[in-house]
C-alpha cells in the first residue's frame, strides 16, 4: 500500500522537476533572449580563447606602407593608420574587452557580496552606514570617479579595472542586501537557528545560495556596463595603453580618420555594440529564467 | 516531587515600539516535567509563541527585551547562557517544530540533505551513515519510500510529508524537550490526526517532554497530560487535563471550551467569546480578562487576581476561582439530556 501511494506521487511530478538543473536548462532553451545573447557571448568567448589561432596577422605588427588600407584581399577589414590588420586587432581586442570586464565584475563581487550580506544580516547602524556610503558612490557617474583614480595613479587596464570594480560594488551589494533581507526573515532561517546552526553556517550554507541567481543576472548585465565603461576609458586614453589591441582605443583612432577610412571606427564600434548587446540579452533572459514569478508578471 | 525538566519563572518579554512597550509575555510561570506533554493554549496574540521561542532564545532582541525572569533547563538558566552553548543545546537537547512546514524547509536543498545536515551538526557521522540515519528516521516518522524521499525537494512533498520531515529533523538527536508550535494548524484534519498520533507514539518511545502550543482544545484533549491556558501574556489557568475539562476555574478557559463546536451535542451552538484580546501596549487594569468576562465584579477591574491553588495541581488566576462555578455548556446539556 505504501509503495503504491509513493509511486503515484512520483508519477505526478514531471520529469523536468526532478533536478533543478534540468528545469533551469529547459527554461533556458525556451527563452529566445537568453539563447541569442548566450550564442553571442559564447561566440565572443570562443574568439577570445582561440585568438592566436584564428587571427590572420600579428595584431601589433604593422606594415606602414599599408596605412589605412581599405578592406580587401590583403586585409579583410582593412588596416589602421600604422598598417596593422583591423580584423586581427578586433579578435585580440575581444580578450581585453572580456578580460577587463570580468576583472571589474569579479572585484565588485568579491567586495560587494560580503558587504551586502553583512549589511542586511547585521541591520541597524551597520546597515545604515554602509547603505549611505554606497548611495554616495552611486550619486557620482562612475566614469568621473574613474577619471580621478586614473589621474591619481596613472593610466592602465589593471588600475582602470580596479577603479571601476570598486565603483560597481554598490550595484551588486544592494541586490545581495535586498535578497538577504528577505531570506533572513524566512521561516527556514529561524528553523536553522532552532537546529543550533551558528551564524556563519546560516549565512554561507542557507542564505548565500539563495543569492546566487540574482547575482548571476546582475553579473551578466554588469559585464555589459563594464565593457562600455572600459571602452570609454580606453577611448579617452586612460584605460588600455597602445599597442595592446582594444576596441575603445581603436574607436578613438578611427574617429580621427572617420572620413577617409570609416572601416576602422565602424568595425570597432560594431564589435562593442555586439558584445554589449549579447551580454545584455543574456542577462535579461537569465532573469526571466531564474525568476519565473517575475517573468509571468 | 520530580525535578522539572524545564521551569519558567516570572518570564516577561516586551517589545519596544516607537511609542510604547508591548507586553507580549508578562509574568509566565510554567513547569514541564520529564516525559510530560504540556499543552499551552490561548488565542492568537496571547503570547504562546513568544513564550516558546524564548525558551530557545529565538526571540529577536531588539526589538524584544527580556524584562525579567529565568528559564531553567535542568536547573541551568538559559537566559544567561553564552550563545555558543545555547547553539549546542538547540536542536540537540531541545528541539522545535513549527507551524508551517512549507516555509521551514529551505527550498534549495533536498529534504534528506537538510535532515542529514541537522544530524551532522550534533553528532559525528560521516555522510554515508548520516544518510542511513535519515532514512531510518524517515521510516520511523512514517514517510513512505524514504530512499526516494531523501532526494526530494521540499516543493515536491505534500504538507503532511513536509511536517514529517520537520519532525524527523527535530527528533534526530533525541531531544529531552520538544517544543511543538502549532504543529498541525496548517494541515488538514485527517493529516492532523496522523501527525498527532505520530507525535504521541514518538513521545512514548523517546520519553521526551513536549510543550505543545495550540489554539485547539481538541488537540489538547487528545495529546496532553496537563494544560496551561494563556491569556494576555500570562498563564491564567494550569491544570491536569481531566480536571480542566471537568471544572474550569477561570472564565476564559470556560469561554474557550464553549467556543468549540460539538457535533455530538446538537443542541449546543458554539459560543464565541465577545470582544477581542486586549492591546498589550496598554493592558487593562486589574484582571486582563475583565472587559470580556461575563462573571466580572467591581474587584476585577481594580485588583490583579492572585493565583489560587485548587488542589491537585489545578491553579487559576481568578478572584472567583473555587467560589463561583464555571460550568461548560456541554455539561449542562449532557446533564439535561441524560
Amino acid at each position: 500500500m505504501a509503495a503504491e501511494v509513493s509511486q503515484l506521487a512520483i508519477a505526478q511530478v514531471p520529469e523536468a522537476a526532478h533536478s533543478p538543473w534540468s528545469m533551469f536548462w529547459w527554461r533556458l532553451r525556451h527563452n529566445p533572449k537568453a539563447m541569442i545573447g548566450g550564442a553571442i557571448v559564447l561566440f565572443l568567448v570562443m574568439v577570445a580563447l582561440t585568438a592566436p589561432l584564428i587571427a590572420p596577422k600579428d595584431p601589433t605588427d604593422g606594415e606602414l606602407g599599408d596605412s589605412l588600407a581599405p578592406p580587401g584581399q590583403a586585409y579583410a577589414l582593412g588596416a589602421d593608420k600604422n598598417g596593422r590588420d583591423v580584423l586581427s586587432r578586433l579578435i585580440y581586442g575581444t580578450r581585453t574587452a572580456i578580460g577587463g570586464a570580468l576583472m571589474v565584475v569579479l572585484i565588485s563581487e568579491l567586495v560587494g557580496v560580503p558587504i551586502g550580506i553583512w549589511a542586511a544580516y547585521r541591520g541597524g547602524w551597520v546597515d545604515e552606514t554602509i547603505t549611505r556610503i554606497w548611495d554616495m558612490l552611486l550619486s557620482f557617474p562612475p566614469l568621473l570617479i574613474a577619471f580621478a583614480v586614473v589621474a591619481a595613479f596613472g593610466p592602465g587596464l589593471p588600475k582602470a579595472a580596479l577603479a571601476l570594480g570598486i565603483l560597481y560594488v554598490p550595484f551588486i551589494a544592494r541586490v545581495v542586501r535586498s535578497v538577504t533581507l528577505v531570506q533572513k526573515e524566512m521561516a527556514y532561517t529561524e528553523a536553522a537557528r532552532a537546529l543550533g546552526y551558528g551564524q556563519a553556517r546560516i549565512i554561507f550554507r542557507h542564505i548565500l545560495p539563495n543569492c546566487i541567481s540574482p547575482v548571476i543576472v546582475v553579473t551578466t548585465i554588469d559585464i555589459a556596463y563594464a565593457m562600455l565603461d572600459l571602452a570609454a576609458l580606453s577611448y579617452l586614453g586612460l584605460g588600455v595603453q597602445p599597442p595592446t589591441a582594444d576596441w575603445g582605443t581603436m574607436l578613438s583612432e578611427g574617429q580621427l580618420v572617420l572620413l577617409n577610412a570609416p572601416h576602422l571606427a565602424l568595425a570597432s564600434g560594431l564589435a562593442i555594440v555586439l558584445a554589449v548587446l549579447g551580454f545584455n540579452l543574456l542577462g535579461d533572459g537569465l532573469r526571466d529564467v531564474l525568476d519565473p514569478r517575475q517573468a509571468q508578471r | 516531587m520530580t525535578e522539572p525538566l524545564l521551569r519558567i519563572e516570572d518570564l516577561r518579554i516586551w517589545f519596544s515600539t516607537r511609542t510604547s512597550d508591548v507586553r507580549a509575555v508578562d509574568g509566565v510561570d510554567l513547569d514541564i516535567l520529564p516525559g510530560e506533554v504540556l499543552g499551552l493554549v490561548g488565542e492568537s496574540g496571547s503570547g504562546k509563541s513568544v513564550t516558546a521561542r524564548s525558551i530557545m532564545r529565538l526571540v529577536p532582541m531588539p526589538p524584544g527585551r527580556l524584562v525579567s525572569g529565568r528559564v531553567l533547563f535542568h536547573g541551568e538558566d538559559l537566559t544567561t547562557l553564552p550563545e555558543r552553548e545555547m547553539e549546542d543545546l538547540r536542536g540537540s537537547r531541545i528541539s522545535m517544530i513549527f507551524q508551517d512546514p512549507m516555509t521551514f524547509l529551505n527550498p534549495l536543498f533536498t529534504a534528506g540533505n537538510q535532515v542529514a545536515e541537522a544530524i551532522r551538526r550534533h553528532q559525528h557521522l560521516d555522510s554515508a551513515s548520516a544518510r542511513e540515519e535519515v532514512i531510518r528516521l524517515f521510516r520511523q516518522v512514517g514517510i513512505p519510500s524514504p530512499e526516494t524521499r531523501f532526494d526530494a525537494y521540499p516543493h515536491q512533498l505534500s504538507g503532511g510529508l513536509r511536517q514529517r520531515v520537520m519532525i524527523a529533523m527535530a527528533l534526530s538527536s533525541r531531544p529531552e524537550l520538544l517544543i511543538a508550535d502549532e504543529p498541525t494548524t496548517a494541515l488538514d484534519v485527517t493529516i492532523q490526526a496522523q501527525i498527532l498520533a505520530l507525535l504521541r507514539d514518538l513521545q512514548q518511545e523517546y520519553g521526551m517532554g513536549i510543550l505543545l502550543i495550540t489554539h485547539d482544545l481538541g488537540v489538547v484533549a487528545e495529546m496532553c497530560d496537563r494544560v496551561a491556558v494563556m491569556y494576555a501574556g500570562r498563564i491564567v489557568e494550569k491544570a491536569p487535563i481531566q480536571s480542566l475539562f471537568d471544572r474550569p476555574e477561570h472564565p476564559y478557559s470556560l469561554g474557550l471550551m464553549n467556543a468549540i463546536p460539538r457535533p455530538d451535542l446538537p443542541g449546543i451552538a458554539p459560543q464565541p467569546i465577545p470582544g477581542s484580546p486586549p492591546d498589550m501596549a496598554n493592558p487593562p487594569t486589574g484582571c486582563p480578562f475583565h472587559p470580556r468576562c461575563p462573571y466580572r465584579e467591581p474587584i476585577c477591574s481594580d485588583e490583579f487576581p492572585p493565583e489560587r491553588d485548587m488542589g491537585d495541581g489545578h491553579v487559576a488566576a481568578c478572584h472567583f476561582a473555587g467560589i463561583k462555578t464555571f460550568s461548560p455548556l456541554a455539561h449542562t446539556a449532557s446533564s439535561v439530556s441524560s
